[in-house]
């Protein structure tokens, strides 16, 4: 009765097929036992242009998606510009947003005994870069002594898989780290968990915000612990 | 001087690199361990196709010989450093009608040499800082970074095919290959450099791209062509030697198409060897198979085609720009490379 067991057929390929002439118009190479040189010349050549084109058509369609995925720009005249624009409207936007955020952790630390100075002038407008697509990012803090965070992430962050590592002190020494911190993604945006032990050393803990896909720098977060 | 457009100016370009080379070739300590081999393989000659593309694109843009002559240095310095290093990895014999530098004086140092060849040709485009200026300078390091790691990726994609036996290679993943470890070191990045220095823009680099994929795949494959059918005293490499080193050439590639299904165990079992296991009879027998089968003529219609391909960007890129020696130069190019024996 064995000699009646059911095999599989032999598959017609074991390879997949890669010749997208071949699979697009049906112009097989040369077959088995077949002269390569076989083919009509007309046929040889246009087969091979359109195959050149192919190849470095995708090539660059690759390179331009690449290029976007890392913003990476050229020393050129007009990048240099572009650049200095972008970073003064950065850098301003930044430092409204960080004092507004640096106020309401500090009022969370402190039990909401600080109060906003009266005289703090509203953030001037500025008018923002090329806005990349809005993504909500929210900061929690488990800590018993004073703490301030900031998050300072590249435009083109908003909407990437984020990772940070351990906190290093800004001072350069080699004192206690601040491990436990982590950007989870969260509806809509990521969430921040900073978490300070009991007595840790006061100062400033300083990190790079990594891209997950891309693994470059996409910010850093940064951390003042204060005395307790 | 030659009257032919292409060898014309291929001896003035290449006399004037060689001239601003002696600069970078000087004898100093230590000597005999490096910088003696540093000037080794660009003292054995060579046709300066690189640095005389990058010159003639920036004369044809409007710039002068000394604009690109630091960038011309440069690609030639870079050019010996990959050959070194290619030999190596390729354990190749001959180079340029000498045993290679491997060979000579063993792994370890070659592979330092190259090193030095490579800070070398930095060391170049940096000196050009005087005429170009910081960004111009900033771009070329840049464009010279993109170069080196489009060349080793190329190369790694084909130490690869070769350590892992494929054999089921079709010519897109070929062409594929030498876009990045031949063409963009041998043209695209002579052409981009050329015009970068002659208008101090960027524009459309990708353009040149395109022709210098064309020109570089039409340039590899008669290359290729000649390893196995070239004039032994003229080729200046091991004759054969693409075959006893497993290479995956079009030929290659074409023969494990059309051959029978036995030529074609016996040709992966011969491809799966190392270099060393290698018989010359096996040799021979794969030399004969791509004969019968006609791989050669097929490799060599593959090659005038996108030789054609060439021309036509070629059109597209310079077509505005006025007549000139470096245009003529240009233009010729794609039929150069495919008359040489």
């Amino acid at each position: 009765m064995w000699n009646d067991r059911i095999t599989r057929p032999e598959p017609e390929r074991t390879q997949p097929i890669r010749s997208w002439t071949q699979t697009l118009f049906g112009m097989p190479p040369p077959a088995n036992g077949e002269r390569a040189s076989a083919a009509p010349l007309e046929d040889v050549v246009s087969r091979s242009v359109e195959l050149g084109y192919r190849v470095v058509d995708d090539y660059l369609r690759e390179g331009q998606r690449v290029a976007e995925r890392f913003g990476g720009r050229g020393f050129g005249a007009d990048a240099l510009v572009g650049d200095m624009q972008q970073l003064t409207a950065r850098m301003a936007r930044y430092t409204s947003d960080v004092f507004e955020v640096w106020f309401q952790l500090l009022q969370l630390a402190m039990g909401g005994r600080v109060r906003p100075p009266e005289n703090a002038a509203p953030a001037a407008p500025v008018a923002a870069p090329e806005a990349p697509a809005a993504s909500r990012i929210r900061i929690a803090v488990d800590a018993s002594q004073p703490t301030e965070v900031v998050l300072d992430l590249r435009p083109d962050a908003a909407g990437r898989r984020l990772l940070v590592h351990a906190l290093r002190p800004a001072d350069g020494g080699e004192g206690a780290r601040l491990g436990d911190v982590s950007i989870e993604p969260d509806a809509g945006g990521a969430v921040v968990r900073v978490r300070v032990p009991p007595r840790h050393p006061a100062g400033v803990y300083n990190g790079l915000v990594i891209d997950e896909e891309t693994t470059c720098p996409a910010g850093t977060l940064s951390v003042r612990v204060g005395v307790p | 001087m030659s009257t032919d457009p292409v060898l014309a100016l291929l001896d003035e370009y290449g006399a004037a690199t060689r001239v601003a080379l002696c600069d970078y070739l000087r004898p100093r300590a230590p000597h005999r361990h490096l910088y003696a081999l540093v000037a080794d393989y660009p003292r054995r000659g060579g046709r300066m196709l690189r640095p005389s593309l990058c010159i003639a694109t920036a004369r044809a843009f409007g710039a002068t010989v000394e604009d690109a002559l630091h960038a011309a240095v440069a690609l030639e310095l870079l050019h010996n450093a990959f050959l070194v290093h290619d030999d190596v990895e390729d354990e190749s014999d001959a180079r340029r009608g000498l045993p290679t530098l491997h060979a000579l004086h063993g792994v370890p140092v070659a592979v330092n040499v190259g090193d030095a060849l490579i800070l070398l040709g930095v060391r170049a485009l940096i000196d050009g800082h005087g005429r170009l200026g910081t960004r111009i300078t900033m771009r070329l390091l840049e464009e010279a970074e993109r170069m080196a790691r489009e060349s080793v990726e190329g190369q790694a994609v084909e130490l690869g095919w070769r350590r892992d036996n494929a054999v089921g290679l079709a010519e897109e993943d070929y062409l594929a290959m030498v876009l990045k470890k031949t063409c963009w070191y041998t043209t695209i990045f002579p052409s981009r450099v050329g015009h970068l220095i002659a208008t101090r823009s960027d524009g459309d680099l990708d353009r040149f791209v395109r022709f210098g994929f064309f020109l570089g795949a039409a340039f590899q494959i008669q290359d290729d062509v000649l390893n196995l059918a070239g004039d032994a005293r003229r080729y200046g490499k091991e004759l054969g030697g693409d075959l006893w080193e497993g290479k995956r050439t079009l030929m290659i590639i074409s023969l494990l198409r059309a051959a029978s299904a036995d030529e074609r165990i016996r040709l992966e079992r011969f491809l799966a060897r190392p270099r060393r296991a290698r018989r010359a009879a096996d040799v021979r027998w794969v030399r004969s198979l791509i004969d019968t089968y006609g791989c050669l003529d097929y490799a060599r219609r593959v090659a005038h085609a996108l030789a054609g391909a060439a021309r036509h960007e070629y059109e597209a890129l310079y077509a505005s720009l006025p007549d000139s020696p470096d245009k003529r130069f240009i233009a010729a190019l794609p039929s150069w490379v495919l008359s040489r024996a």
